[in-house]
């Protein structure tokens, strides 16, 4: 299987600060890969960069074949394929669940087809579906804001599952759920990952064991390491810059 | 019958007003029927901004100037029947220019009253939006418009009858025939609630949950493959033809158009119906035209100042208590009394 | 002027005087105006209104209560920042964070503060007496000395401005609340006394502009809103993120409108300035002096 995404020499300056610095990036076709790193590494920059948030210094970033550097968000989400859980659920408060759902799916295309009374049948279904699969059911009516922040966190899993993208890039998908919640997230991610390539950014180290096969560890806006998870859960460099600290500042999520 | 109990409460408000409405010309009383008459059609103009902001969140300050385009396009038609018209005559127009001869046709009138002020709403629009321009800066460039517009209706006195407007237009005619006060009443109110249906339907549609959503979260719908200045384009334009619909209605229905029915007076008062009735499910903007406008009309004799003092004092006052207007406000308060049960959709 | 009487230098020059003087004033009220939207991220759609009251307030001053022109610019800041102290004390701050609502609500104040005049004065136009008579005169060019002081006190006035929040310590703070609001809390910066001496000498400035113009414009209740475009639009072309921005802003408002205006005619000239901010917004959406930002 070939990479589906590749960044060469993929740089940005914010003012004097190269947050990201010549990362050379990729991720094959269906593969699952988490990114970690410590704070202010460069992920959600990455991730920024990647989804068109923000504009590269230079560099370039292939995905699925095409060129997608410095296109704009909604047609790297539409025309490429390439969907976005952000980092602390970003929705839309004041409208239902079943809206936020309904809502991924219906801004793709041309506005004259959104004149149509309401969704197609299908969608309406796979909105119900996806209720489903995220444990939303009897909670479809209640407004965004209403949610628990579990319940929050995978409304926005579910509405990448109604955009149903190429890739899905979450970041921190399980950041304050209870590890019973981070637990059920992680089930809902290998099972999305059928047919699909998942990127994860993630603290939580406990969740990174359960889904991750291949890690990649940001570190001051390089790549530091990138391999299978037991390599990285042993490598001296890591451990020092990351693991190590990581488990100090939150013992809840320190392993065995 | 149980789908009609399952309507969200606002939807009574709407059928409750229209019926009220639509019974009126029995009370008899010529000079309210016509005051209504005129009230009915700034409901399309309320029904026009709320789908702009309540829906789409964008405030336009000079909403006025998309009637008023309605408006003039349609008085220049009406005063052009009887060839030249005087205040054209006065600036010294011994032929009549060819676009108003078109104009003089109704036909043209409606359509190109109607068509014009999209077409700057999409102009407008094409050039703002696209260069992801915020909301603060589509309010302050509309009231910059307002005032440009304002400026140039006044100094083209040959062409607009200046600061006096075009009076003395004829009244409602359909086909030819001129329309009795009643029948013109029903007219109208049977436009309000064409406009009325068709702006259910559409903001009912995946175009109305896309317009939420840019309210709502316009950052997160891009990053859902949402175009959202297309969206934005679109229905600043739809919201333009409607605004002009009530200025091609407004001109008869008046019997004569001015500038401060085009520039920033106006505009004002189409924010202030909206702030006070609620935005965003369509009902609000009925409500709160009919509301300002018929309290206004009885007390503005009495209290002159005092009742434009009034309101700004009320919209600040919205902004604190109540900032979802009057029929926000009782959707929330229905909504609490059903919370924990499901809503299908808000409006 | 039409467009023949242009044939030669001097009125090119007087034009271009004259220009200088509305971007004067412009530069005044944008700068208030640019240094509230900086810091707590405001478009106060009163702003006009605060020109207003600092027009009256020199009305008040010089033709009511009969003192000098010199005791009416000072009285016109103390009111006009009084006024937004009040506003920002009684409303804006209870309304942070929700940028909308702020807005209808400046608007809804806007209302007030017109009808309020309105009741006080009547909606006539007043007039105030120029304070300082004369022109001066060099070939066939003509100005009146007043422009000149108009110019000069502009100036002088804007560069106390940056001075104050250059140098100052208050400067220091209003500066670091703009750059990081939540860090600056944390380094035990007051942010709300802040923010209402900001906010109320933002204000002042309007009503300082306000008092400068009503000896030259008709005062009236409803004289706010082109001075509220013309400040925007100042903030529109230079980016609120620098005073060099904001004094060419000024600029290039000011004397577009006056030499536009000078070879057409004023409307047109309106007209095409509204059209170019259009183009600057659509091409530079962050001003043409936009520092670059994360």
């Amino acid at each position: 299987m070939g990479d589906i995404l590749v960044t060469e020499h993929l740089s940005v300056c914010f003012s004097g600060f190269w947050a990201l610095h010549d990362v050379d990036f990729s991720v094959g076709e269906g593969e699952l890969r988490v990114v970690i790193g410590p704070n202010g590494a460069g992920k959600t920059t990455l991730m920024d960069l990647i989804t068109g948030r923000t504009k590269p210094s230079s560099g370039k970033i292939w995905f699925g074949g095409h060129d997608i550097t410095g296109k704009s968000p909604h047609e790297i989400a539409a025309k490429y394929g390439i969907g976005r859980k952000f980092q602390g659920p970003n929705l839309f408060e004041n409208m239902t669940a079943a809206e936020n759902l309904e809502l991924a799916a219906a801004g793709r295309g041309t506005v004259a087809g959104t004149f149509l009374r309401s969704a197609p049948k299908s969608a309406a279904e796979e909105a119900d579906g996806v209720l489903r699969r995220i444990g939303l059911t009897g909670k479809r009516g209640l407004l965004a804001c209403e949610l628990s922040h579990g319940e929050r966190q995978w409304l926005e899993i579910g509405m990448l599952m109604m955009q149903d993208p190429k890739l899905m890039i979450l970041d921190e998908p399980t950041a304050g759920m209870t590890e019973e919640e981070t637990r059920q997230t992680g089930e809902m991610i290998q099972n999305l990952l059928k047919g699909r390539t998942i990127l994860v950014v993630e603290h939580d180290m406990k969740f990174v064991r359960q889904v991750a096969k291949t890690v990649t560890v940001l570190h001051m806006g390089r790549i530091l390491a990138q391999g299978p998870l037991a390599a990285i859960e042993n490598n001296p460099e890591v451990i020092r810059v990351y693991l190590k600290s990581e488990d100090k500042e939150a013992p809840k999520h320190a392993g065995p | 019958m149980k789908k009609l109990l399952r309507l969200p409460v606002n939807r009574y408000v709407d059928y409750g007003l229209f019926l009220v409405l639509a019974l009126f010309p029995l009370s008899g009383s010529l000079f309210y029927t016509q005051l209504i008459e005129k009230y009915l059609v700034f409901l399309i103009f309320a029904y026009s901004l709320d789908i702009l902001w309540g829906y789409a969140g964008l405030m336009n300050l000079g909403h006025a100037v998309l009637f008023g385009l309605g408006g003039y396009v349609m008085a220049l038609s009406l005063s052009a029947r009887g060839g030249i018209p005087d205040f054209m005559a006065n600036g010294g127009v011994t032929q009549m220019p060819g676009w108003l001869q078109v104009l003089s046709n109704p036909a043209a009138a409606v359509l190109a009253g109607i068509l014009l002020p999209a077409l700057l709403a999409g102009l407008l629009g094409r050039f703002l939006f696209y260069s992801r321009v915020g909301g603060v800066f589509f309010a302050v460039i509309t009231l910059a418009l307002a005032q440009v517009f304002n400026l140039f209706i006044q100094s083209q006195q040959t062409y607009t009858g200046g600061f006096n407007g075009i009076g003395g237009l004829p009244g409602l005619s359909l086909f030819g025939n001129e329309l009795t006060l009643t029948q013109g009443y029903y007219f109208v109110f049977c436009v309000v609630v064409l406009a009325y249906v068709f702006c259910r339907c559409l903001m009912g549609s995946r175009f109305g949950l896309v317009l939420r959503g840019i309210r709502e979260n316009e950052t997160r719908l891009e990053f859902l493959g949402c175009d959202q200045a297309r969206f934005k384009t679109a229905v600043f334009a739809v919201s333009g033809a409607l605004a002009g619909l009530a200025g091609v209605l407004y001109a008869p229905v008046n019997g004569m158009i001015a500038p401060n029915d085009v520039g920033m007076e106006f505009s004002t008062a189409v924010i202030v119906w909206l702030a006070i009735g609620g935005r965003g499910n369509l009902t609000g903007a009925a409500v709160g035209a009919m509301l300002v406008n018929v309290l206004g009309n009885a007390l503005s004799e009495n209290f002159g100042v005092f009742w434009q003092l009034l309101l700004g004092a009320v919209i600040v006052a919205v902004v604190f208590f109540v900032p979802d207007g009057i029929v926000g406000a009782l959707i929330r308060a229905a909504r609490g009394r059903k919370a924990g049960k499901a809503v299908e959709s808000r409006g | 002027m039409p467009f023949n009487e242009v044939n030669s230098m001097d009125s090119f020059l007087a034009l271009l005087l004259n220009g200088l003087n509305s971007s004067a004033l412009i530069l005044l009220a944008a700068l208030g105006m640019v240094i509230i939207c900086g810091l707590m991220n405001v478009i106060n759609l009163a702003h006009g209104e605060l020109i207003m009251v600092g027009a009256y307030t020199a009305f008040s001053v010089t033709q009511v209560a009969g003192l000098s022109f010199a005791v009416a610019v000072p009285a016109a800041f103390v009111v006009s920042a009084a006024v937004g102290a009040a506003m920002e004390l009684l409303v804006i701050r209870k309304l942070t964070g929700r940028p909308a609502e702020t807005m209808l609500a400046t608007f809804g104040i806007s209302v007030v503060l017109q009808q309020v005049t309105n009741l006080i004065f009547g909606a006539q136009s007043q007039y105030v007496a120029i304070p300082i008579e004369g022109n001066l005169s060099a070939g066939r060019v003509v100005i009146p000395y007043y422009n000149i002081f108009t110019i000069l006190f502009a100036a002088a006035v804007s560069a106390g401005t940056v001075l104050l929040l250059k140098k100052t310590r208050f400067g220091k703070r209003v500066r670091a609340i703009t750059q990081n609001r939540t860090m600056a809390e944390c380094l035990g910066i007051n942010s709300a006394r802040i923010d209402t001496l900001t906010f109320a000498f933002g204000c002042g400035l309007a009503g300082m502009a306000g008092a400068l113009a009503a000896p030259v414009k008709s005062v009236s209740p409803f004289m706010g809103g082109p001075y509220l475009v013309s400040s925007f639009m100042t903030s529109v072309v230079g980016g609120i993120a620098s005073f060099f921005g904001t004094a060419v802003g000024s600029l290039l408002v000011g004397e577009s409108t006056a030499l536009l205006g000078g070879v057409s005619n004023d409307v047109f000239a309106s007209i095409l300035v509204f059209l170019l901010i259009i183009a600057v917004i659509r091409f530079k959406p962050e001003g043409l002096f936009a520092k670059e930002r994360r």
